[in-house]
């Protein structure tokens, strides 16, 4: 696993509360975007995957942006980098994981909403990178 | 399996007409099944000329923004509901035996009215490539064209049929000789319309090219044929375009406008090309094998495809910076993509369940596998080339969509995307308009990559003679499409009456005959004033109807090479000859078989008004 990816997942283990958690979800999901926006090559088999896999980043971040717990300032930019498909279907996975148990506990029902719609975002990303 | 096309009923009910006129015995259930089956057709033929002019003649003959083949159906309907009344006039009680040719034509035919009423739109403008099509002048000139064709053919089979009977004009065979008459009459007012405005053949290729319209989405399955493929692709890229003609149409607020659904159109767009582009590899692959013509287009056309890939991956990118206040939600183009690009992939890899994902590729199909003889090679055109024009078309409807949405003020970048110093409490921000001029930057370019793929795959659909070589025709027709397609009842284009029709209106008389004489007083005297130079000053030009000048009484205006052929008639034009004075001046006797063929109109004095002034007087002067 690259060490961005890392950094990637250790910042979402490490988040706690819900605004802590979107921040995190962005920034795991910008990365998703771009690595995967880097990744996708028409030389590669894997090209369709990645495409449609940056979509779904783009479109789970905006779910987790418009969440109303979303802290208001902008943070630093998370962490780029370039990444597998399989690392990149690995971070999906535990992203997906811990935004779906956040949709169940999260106080507000806007968040639960973008908890779910983002958890769905990563099941996405997960299942066209995975093997 | 493939949709219906108009030109395949219209096969059957001509074929079916003409075989009922030259059969040895015109009437072999007798005159009454004939009867009954002419007004069958009778009513077909006036339902196809109402599809082309949806107006009453009074109402017509107020328009000035009539085309030429739209008068003349108008002129068709009058002689045609003259059949008819001659016809129901003689109808006798229902025939024991139906004459099953007749009635198996005017089924044809009204299927084939059927098939291109499935493109008639719930909204004023549209939906789909082929109602636009349908809409088109071309269209509208094939049609009635061919409407003229079919009264000749009944007016033959009628004279035919009466002179089976008892010697007219008694009983039914005088009937049906003056349902012949009316007939011959309805297929001769085509001709001022065929002189001024021809029609093309690439018209009636775009008309006969009309399918029914897919009428409900069909999910792809696994283990789909080749040929299923290749029709489910056609059926998908045919939806697609009519739900991205839609989406464009809608306001700028509507919720399936999103920066999701745009990303996911340009991640599609970047897999559909790709894919396109194997396919097209190796279409041109087997062609060359096959000595196939169309080889080298076909490999251009795969070119250009690839050229398309990374623009349409640099929309995405750039569309991944910007969100709507709406966040992604599925739309009928996303899903019908969706299936696009998921026959496209079964279609060009070796896994018949083949799906974007990782796990559920397969390796590529050899080009030998994917087409095995040539019509497969076809085929394969066929249906990458409709792919290609329902992408072309996304990525204009998705540049309209965003540009709307930015004037909205619906587009906003992530904070974290603008300069620190802006210091936004928020983590989103309206776009600059910067960005959005970037975005629609790439949207330009990336729909001129897609517009030069479908114009090399029209170069390859016509060298290999795909079956979808019609497309390009199809596309000129639509982008000419009449901009509004009046409807009855609507007052635009109508002209100040003149003053003896101001003077009968005014006295309240609605009859149609006395209307349509004061009319033909009111344009001859218009006509008089201008050679007696005591008219007054011409109005000016109307920027709307560019047409010839106002042509002499007894003239035919020429149509000028490349001019519109919109506006330059009706009655009540000033200077101008109504509609049925064109008719006798163009002799519509002319256009009568054995009668030598058409001429050209004659350049000579004006019939006086007086000659001209009842409609009946102009039947019979053609008859």
């Amino acid at each position: 696993m690259a060490a961005d990816t890392g950094a990637v997942l250790e910042r979402l283990d490490a988040a706690a509360g819900a605004g802590d958690l979107l921040a995190a979800a962005w920034d795991s999901f910008e990365y998703l975007l771009i690595a995967a926006e880097a990744a996708a090559d028409p030389g590669s088999a894997s090209f369709a995957a990645m495409q449609l896999a940056a979509a779904a980043a783009a479109a789970g971040r905006d779910a987790v942006g418009h969440a109303p717990s979303m802290p208001a300032a902008a943070g630093p930019p998370g962490p780029h980098g370039t990444a597998a498909a399989a690392g990149l279907a690995e971070l999906a996975t535990a992203l997906a994981g811990r935004l779906s148990h956040a949709a169940l506990l999260a106080g507000q029902a806007a968040d639960r909403a973008a908890f779910a719609e983002a958890a769905a975002e990563a099941a996405a990303i997960c299942d066209l990178l995975g093997d | 399996m493939a949709p219906a096309r108009f030109g395949e009923l219209v096969h059957l009910g001509e074929g079916r007409l003409q075989e009922a006129v030259l059969r040895p015995d015109p009437c072999p259930h007798g005159q009454q099944a004939v009867i009954r089956q002419l007004l069958r057709l009778a009513a077909v033929l006036t339902g196809h000329l109402h599809d082309v002019a949806p107006f009453d003649p009074a109402t017509a003959m107020t328009r000035a923004d009539l085309t030429w083949w739209q008068a003349a159906a108008i002129d068709m309907s009058t002689a045609l509901g003259s059949a008819t009344a001659a016809l129901t006039a003689a109808a006798g009680p229902e025939s024991p035996a139906e004459d099953s040719l007749l009635a198996g034509a005017a089924t044809a035919l009204a299927a084939g009215r059927d098939l291109l009423h499935t493109h008639h739109p719930p909204g004023p403008d549209g939906n789909s490539l082929w109602s636009q099509v349908v809409a088109s002048p071309a269209a509208e000139r094939a049609l009635a064209d061919q409407v003229a064709r079919w009264s000749l053919l009944a007016a033959l089979l009628a004279e035919r049929a009466a002179a089976a009977g008892p010697e007219p004009p008694a009983g039914p065979g005088g009937a049906l000789a003056a349902a012949a008459r009316w007939l011959r009459v309805a297929s001769a007012a085509a001709a001022p319309a065929r002189h001024a405005d021809p029609p093309a053949a690439s018209d009636l290729v775009v008309l006969y090219a009309v399918p029914a319209a897919a009428p409900e989405r069909v999910p792809p399955r696994r283990g789909e044929p080749d040929d299923e493929l290749c029709q489910g692709i056609i059926a998908s890229a045919a939806r697609l375009q009519a739900a991205a003609i839609t989406a464009a149409g809608r306001p700028a607020w509507s919720p399936t406008a999103t920066a999701g659904a745009w990303r996911w159109d340009a991640a599609a767009g970047a897999v559909a090309s790709h894919l396109s582009e194997l396919v097209l590899r190796a279409a041109a692959a087997r062609a060359a094998e096959l000595g196939l013509p169309g080889a080298d287009e076909a490999a251009a056309a795969a070119d250009a495809m690839a050229a398309a890939v990374p623009r349409w991956h640099f929309l995405g990118i750039k569309l991944g910076q910007v969100t709507t206040e709406i966040r992604f939600l599925a739309s009928p183009e996303v899903t019908e993509a969706s299936d696009l690009l998921v026959r496209l992939g079964r279609l060009s890899h070796a896994s018949p369940a083949w799906t974007p994902a990782i796990r559920d590729r397969g390796p590529l199909r050899s080009p030998a596998a994917m087409a095995p003889d040539p019509d497969a090679v076809t085929g394969l055109l066929a249906a990458v080339h409709h792919a290609a024009c329902a992408l072309e078309v996304t990525a204009i409807a998705d540049r309209a969509a965003v540009r709307a949405a930015f004037g909205a003020g619906r587009l906003h970048v992530p904070t974290r995307s603008m300069p620190e110093r802006l210091d936004i409490p928020r983590p989103y921000a309206p776009a600059p308009a910067g960005r959005a001029e970037d975005i629609d930057g790439v949207y330009a370019t990336c729909a001129a990559a897609a517009g030069q793929a479908v114009q090399a795959l029209d170069r390859a659909a016509a060298a290999a003679g795909a079956p979808s070589e019609f497309l390009a025709a199809a596309r000129a027709a639509a982008s000419a499409r009449a901009a509004v397609r009046p409807s009855l009842g609507m007052p635009a284009g109508r002209v100040r009456p003149g003053a003896a029709e101001r003077d009968l209106r005014v006295r309240g008389i609605t009859d149609l005959d006395l209307l349509l004489r004061a009319v033909a007083i009111d344009a001859s005297a218009q006509v008089l004033n201008a050679e007696a130079g005591h008219s007054r000053p011409p109005r000016p030009p109307r920027p709307a109807r560019p047409g010839p000048d106002p042509p002499r009484l007894g003239r035919l205006p020429a149509r000028p090479a490349g001019r519109s052929c919109r506006g330059p008639r009706t009655g009540l034009n000033p200077g101008k000859p109504p509609v049925w004075l064109c008719h006798i001046n163009c002799q519509v006797k002319d256009d009568v078989p054995g009668a030598g063929g058409p001429r050209q109109p004659p350049r000579g004095a004006a019939r006086p008004a007086s000659a001209v002034a009842r409609p009946g007087d102009v039947m019979r002067y053609a008859l």
